[in-house]
């Protein structure tokens, strides 16, 4: 079977390398940008399976990054979850409203890290 | 015939002759007429008893002679009759029968003849000699000799005597001479007499004009005047019948007056045409006809029938500019018919002038009379403008005036209001004034009339379908002809005038005229009563706006002088009521702070005429400054004077302070923005290298990489407890800062709670299960579909943390259960576990900030905040949170209670009552911050007697809610006021003006005022909704 691929864009490296190594570990191949444009970029070039999209972002933020991907009918179909910091009161709703797949809040926990990303690439323990 | 000499008998008879010729002569005077003389002379001779004589003369016509006097005695003349068969004095002689007689008058020359002669030439026939016999003529001779006059002969004397000679003849003559003296004299006397009687005619005619004239001058009316006329020229010409015609049209003469004149004739002769007038040709001259003139049909025969024999006609003309005018005729008829003679036809022709002038006049004066009425009439009807009546009360004016002096019977007057007609009062033949619809016209006439704006004549109304009047009324009253006059006042038609009449009636354009002009005023009139009806009400409404303005209106003289202030004006300025406001201040310059404020205030005023937002300081009765907002206005009269000046004076104390408040408040909303900026920052800053820790330390722990030693797996859950224990302190913080720069606000949306249970257990799942902790859920059923309004993030943080408490002091193998259940009112949800339990002192307190209960080893320290924090929520929810605990090592239970009203609606604080506490808060907050003072009025009724008249009562709070910091209802319902700045005496004042619209609208409950005053009464929210309950309690 082939492996499913995932992108994760989040300018934080260290964030990046351990989402990314841990996902890998998980059996996943992934992909990283530490921008909105270069992530914009890679998944209209690599169309991943996933997206683990952190919000504030140089260049481009996470959710004009996200509309990009949305309205690119080569990309539309592709489940992007906001990963972010920013866990204030609302922003989980609004993150949604505004086309989000799903909501992660930094520090993620992997456990819930795993479980919501096998949700979306719909492989069910 | 040859002249023979007297022979001495003959000279005796002659001088017997002479001298009785001298004796007859000097009985010859002073006689009374020619028939008179020529008896006189016959009896002298017929007396003498010698002599006889006749005289024979011509007849008028001068063919046949006759016999005029003779000297026979009349037993003779008789007894001569008698045989003859004739009479004497009717016995007439063809002239050209005669000879010898002719002979004497047609020569003019005496002669001598015998009496048989004259006998046989007077009486022919066999009879003569007998006549001769009888009659006893004494001779056989006699003497004819012409009588004249102004050389004329006119008859013969025939003398006879016995022994009468030829030679007697000059004698004879001389006698004839006399009898033509006597004949001159009398015909002298006759002329004389004559004179006389034309003279004393005259004389009498003159009397009678003047007197006639005199009387008919007597009084003005024409109608008196045609009655005198007619009255007098009937008995002067002592004729029965008369009649007065007067020109009414062009062309038309109208019997006025009349005596004397049978009905049947009347009605035929009633009204004449110039040329039918039975004699009236050339109207200068006056015709008179009887029954001997020839002129065929002169006399119609109708005026025949009724025995009319003789007819005049005599027209009465006056001189006028244009020339003469034929102003009517004069018609006189009588019986007989030599009523009218000649000198009466011109004596009467001489009055005509006078008569015609006479009745010109009484027309002119009735005329002059009825156009005073006119003018009295409209004099009265500007009156009614001057004086203001009421529409009705001019109405009725002009109605009352019209008719019946100007020839009106019954008029109405309609107005318009728009479309519709609006007022009717009509004016009755018999003088009472009605409002019925009596003229109702039609919607195409209205129209039509009312665009014409001209006066429309109907004169025969049963004929004209255009009024479409209300015939009952016509009927009712017989109204015959119609005259409609718009009322216009400035080229708008507003009603019409209508005038009828029973007669049938052409209106004369003078009429017309009249009316038209009363018409008008009335419009004007009626125009100007509405318009001051209209500005009475501007005035009132005027007045109102005035008195019940909420901001203060004043009006001053340009030096500042007061003149008129509203209530509002008074209060705020501190003053109990206008009149003492106005009383106290001398000059408005006293209530300014800065005295060059006034200054400058009317400088920008006289300059501009308006002022708008003019703010400044002013003085309070009581010494207070009050800041106010001015806007003015000069007032001019019309000739550009100022009269004086208004001024709007809007109190903006409260405006300044919440300008001041406001930009506090932005300047703190901008800091806390900025902090919350910062704390986002912050939080995202700080998660970002705790995501690495955490995120580090589990990929480790879970040995994704390689296993783990024991002790490095020992240092990495230490790591990773840290990284978490630091990760909750940072939310704890974020919270309280949370709460702490913006107010935590409830989002009430409907939440399942079965749902939101079992998500919070989800929550710990992992957590427990790592533990071996086992979880339990017990919802009762009725529970099961249950939907509440709650903020369901903000429970499911209440359940994270108690759950997560339960899990952390709960030892490995423990249980946590959670529990809901319904109790009445309120739900019941509890976290109950097996763990370690709170001692009883810190149970108490277990829910302050920052409290920690007993710091136990090996548990890591939690924030404190938590349960602070879930309290908070749950209280903000209505709700109650509490904790139970047997004791250290006996386990917790901790339970909330959220409120559930079942009832219809939902009371979650309403928005209203969250609005209130808000603003509750923030003025305990200014008032703390600033040192002030603020009061809560709250109204109270008898209980329960307010519910269901919330709406209303917080309509009526709401207009007034403008000049208090807030109105709305509390949490339980009760209208309440916030009064910033002020304490609670003058909290009472402001509020009693509310309480007394209160009182108005709802009578059926005792209403009071609960003050609590900040912050003598208390200063905090529980603390102050606290006293205003105790302060019900009491009543």
């Amino acid at each position: 079977m082939k492996r499913k691929l995932i992108l994760i864009v989040d300018d934080d490296h260290r964030g990046l390398k351990l989402t990314s190594d841990l996902l890998q570990a998980s059996g996943y191949a992934t992909i990283t940008a530490a921008d909105g444009e270069q992530g914009v970029k890679l998944a209209k070039e690599r169309t991943p399976d996933l997206v683990l999209m952190d919000i504030k972002l140089p260049r481009l933020n996470g959710v004009a990054a996200m509309r990009a991907l949305k309205t690119d009918p080569k990309t539309k179909g592709i489940p992007i979850i906001a990963v972010t910091a920013y866990a204030m009161r609302g922003d989980e709703e609004r993150l949604l409203q505004q086309g989000f797949d799903d909501f992660l809040a930094k520090p993620v926990d992997i456990h819930m890290l795993l479980d919501r990303v096998r949700f979306h690439l719909h492989e069910e323990e | 015939m040859v002249r023979r000499a007297p022979s001495d008998r003959s000279v005796d008879e002659l001088l017997k002759l002479i001298r009785f010729v001298e004796r007859v002569s000097t009985k010859l005077h002073s006689l009374p007429s020619e028939d008179a003389i020529y008896q006189t002379v016959c009896d002298e001779f017929g007396r003498s008893g010698r002599y006889s004589a006749s005289i024979v003369r011509l007849t008028e016509d001068g063919t046949k002679l006759e016999i005029a006097a003779t000297s026979h005695p009349p037993k003779i003349v008789e007894k001569a009759e008698k045989l003859t068969g004739l009479t004497l004095p009717d016995h007439k002689l063809d002239l050209s029968r005669s000879t010898v007689y002719r002979r004497v008058l047609e020569t003019g020359e005496s002669t001598y003849t015998a009496v048989e002669e004259i006998i046989r030439e007077l009486f022919p026939g066999p009879a003569a000699p007998m006549i001769a016999k009888t009659l006893g003529y004494r001779g056989e001779t006699t003497i004819l000799t012409p009588i004249r006059t102004q050389d004329k002969v006119i008859a013969v004397l025939g003398v006879s005597a016995p022994k009468l000679a030829e030679e007697f003849i000059p004698t004879v003559e001389t006698l004839a001479h006399h009898i033509s003296n006597a004949l001159h004299e009398v015909r002298e006397r006759k002329l004389h007499e004559q004179t006389e009687r034309a003279l004393f005619e005259q004389q009498r005619e003159l009397t009678t004009r003047t007197r006639t004239i005199e009387s008919i001058l007597h009084s003005f009316d024409l109608d008196q005047r045609l009655e005198t006329i007619l009255e007098e020229t009937t008995s002067f010409l002592k004729v029965e019948m008369g009649g007065v015609y007067l020109r009414e049209g062009k062309d038309e003469f109208v019997l006025r007056k009349w005596r004397g004149i049978a009905d049947d004739v009347r009605a035929r002769i009633s009204t004449l045409a110039p040329g039918e007038f039975p004699l009236l040709k050339n109207h200068n001259e006056p015709l008179v006809a009887h029954e001997r003139l020839s002129e065929a049909g002169a006399i119609p025969d109708f005026m025949k029938a009724a025995g009319i024999q003789a007819l005049g006609s005599f027209p009465l003309t006056v001189e006028k500019e244009g020339g003469t005018e034929l102003i009517g005729v004069l018609l006189i008829a009588c019986h007989r018919y030599e009523a009218l003679n000649e000198v009466e036809v011109r004596s009467l022709r001489g009055m005509g002038e006078y008569l015609a002038l006479a009745i010109d006049h009484a027309y002119q004066f009735q005329h002059a009379t009825e156009r005073l009425i006119r003018l009295e009439i409209l004099r009265e009807i500007d009156r009614a403008i001057i004086s203001r009546l009421s529409i009705e009360g001019i109405t009725e004016i002009v109605l009352k005036h019209i008719p019946p002096k100007l020839g009106a019977d019954a008029a109405a007057i309609s107005l318009f209001n728009g479309e519709r007609i609006r007022v009717q009062a009509m004016r009755l033949p018999n003088g009472t004034i009605v409002h019925e619809k009596a003229f109702e016209l039609s919607e195409s006439f209205l129209r039509w009339f009312v665009k014409r704006q001209e006066p429309v004549i109907i004169p025969d109304l049963s004929q004209d379908p255009r009024a479409q009047l209300n015939q009952e009324l016509i009927r009712k009253y017989g109204l015959v002809s119609y005259l409609g006059v718009p009322l216009v006042a400035d080229g708008e038609t507003i009603g019409i005038l209508h005038i009828t009449t029973i007669k049938p009636t052409q209106f004369s354009p003078e009429d017309v005229d009249f009316f038209e002009t009363l018409a008008g005023q009335a419009a004007i009139a009626i125009k100007s009563s509405r318009m001051f009806a209209a500005i009475e009400e501007a005035e009132k409404r005027y007045q109102g706006i005035f008195e019940n303005a909420a901001e203060g209106i004043y009006q001053a003289t340009h030096d500042g002088k007061l003149l008129l202030a509203n209530p509002a004006m008074a209060q705020t300025l501190g003053y109990d009521s206008p009149q003492e406001f106005i009383d106290s201040v001398k000059n408005t310059r006293e209530l300014y702070v800065y005295p060059a404020r006034q200054r400058q205030f009317l400088r920008e005023l006289k300059e501009n005429e308006v002022v708008t937002d003019f703010e400044t300081p002013l003085r309070r009765r009581e010494g207070e400054k009050v800041w106010v907002s001015k806007s003015a206005r000069l007032i001019k009269d019309s000739h550009g004077r100022v009269l004086y000046y208004v001024v709007i004076c809007e109190d903006i104390t409260h405006r300044r302070k919440m300008e001041a408040l406001r930009v506090e408040k932005e300047t703190a909303e901008a800091a806390n923005q900025a902090k919350s900026q910062f704390l986002m920052n912050m939080s995202h800053e700080l998660r970002t290298p705790l995501n690495a820790i955490i995120g580090f330390s589990q990929v480790l722990q879970d040995e994704y990489f390689g296993a783990l030693t024991d002790k490095q797996a020992e240092y990495m859950n230490d790591i990773l407890e840290s990284g978490k224990h630091l990760l909750s302190l940072i939310n704890d913080i974020l919270d309280l800062s949370k709460i702490e720069a913006e107010r935590m606000e409830l989002e009430p949306l409907p939440v399942m709670i079965k749902e939101l249970l079992e998500g919070s257990l989800v929550l710990i799942r992992e957590k427990a299960r790592a533990h071996g902790i086992s979880l339990a859920l017990n919802i009762s059923a009725e529970l099961d579909d249950l939907v509440v309004t709650a903020d369901a993030r903000k429970l499911k943080q209440v359940m994270l943390n108690l759950l997560s408490n339960a899990a952390k002091f709960t030892p490995d193998g423990g249980a946590i259960t959670v529990e809901a259940s319904k109790q009445e009112e309120e739900l019941l949800i509890s976290v109950s576990d097996t763990g370690i339990g709170i001692a009883p002192e810190d149970q108490a307190r277990i829910f302050d900030e920052f409290y920690q209960a007993g710091k136990k080893e090996g548990k890591p320290p939690g924030t404190g905040l938590g349960l602070a924090i879930s309290k908070r929520i749950v209280e903000m929810h209505g709700g109650m949170i509490g904790v139970e605990s047997e004791g250290l090592g006996k386990g917790s239970h901790f339970y909330f209670t959220l409120p559930l009203y079942l009832k219809e609606g939902w009371r979650f604080p309403s928005p209203e009552t969250v609005a209130f506490l808000e603003r509750l808060e923030g003025a305990i907050e200014r008032a703390r911050r600033y040192g002030g003072v603020f009061t809560i009025c709250q109204l109270r009724g008898a209980p329960g007697a307010l519910s269901g008249r919330e709406q209303l009562l917080k309509d009526l709070a709401k207009k007034e809610s403008r000049r208090y910091d807030f109105c709305g209802l509390d949490a339980e319902g009760n209208v309440c006021l916030i009064f910033p700045e002020i304490g609670r005496e003058q909290a009472k004042i402001a509020s009693d003006r509310i309480l007394s619209k209160m009182k108005k609208l709802v009578t059926d409950t005792e209403l009071h005022w609960l003050k609590a005053a900040f912050p003598t009464d208390g200063e905090t929210v529980e603390e102050l909704m606290d006293s205003l309950g105790k302060q019900a309690e009491t009543l």
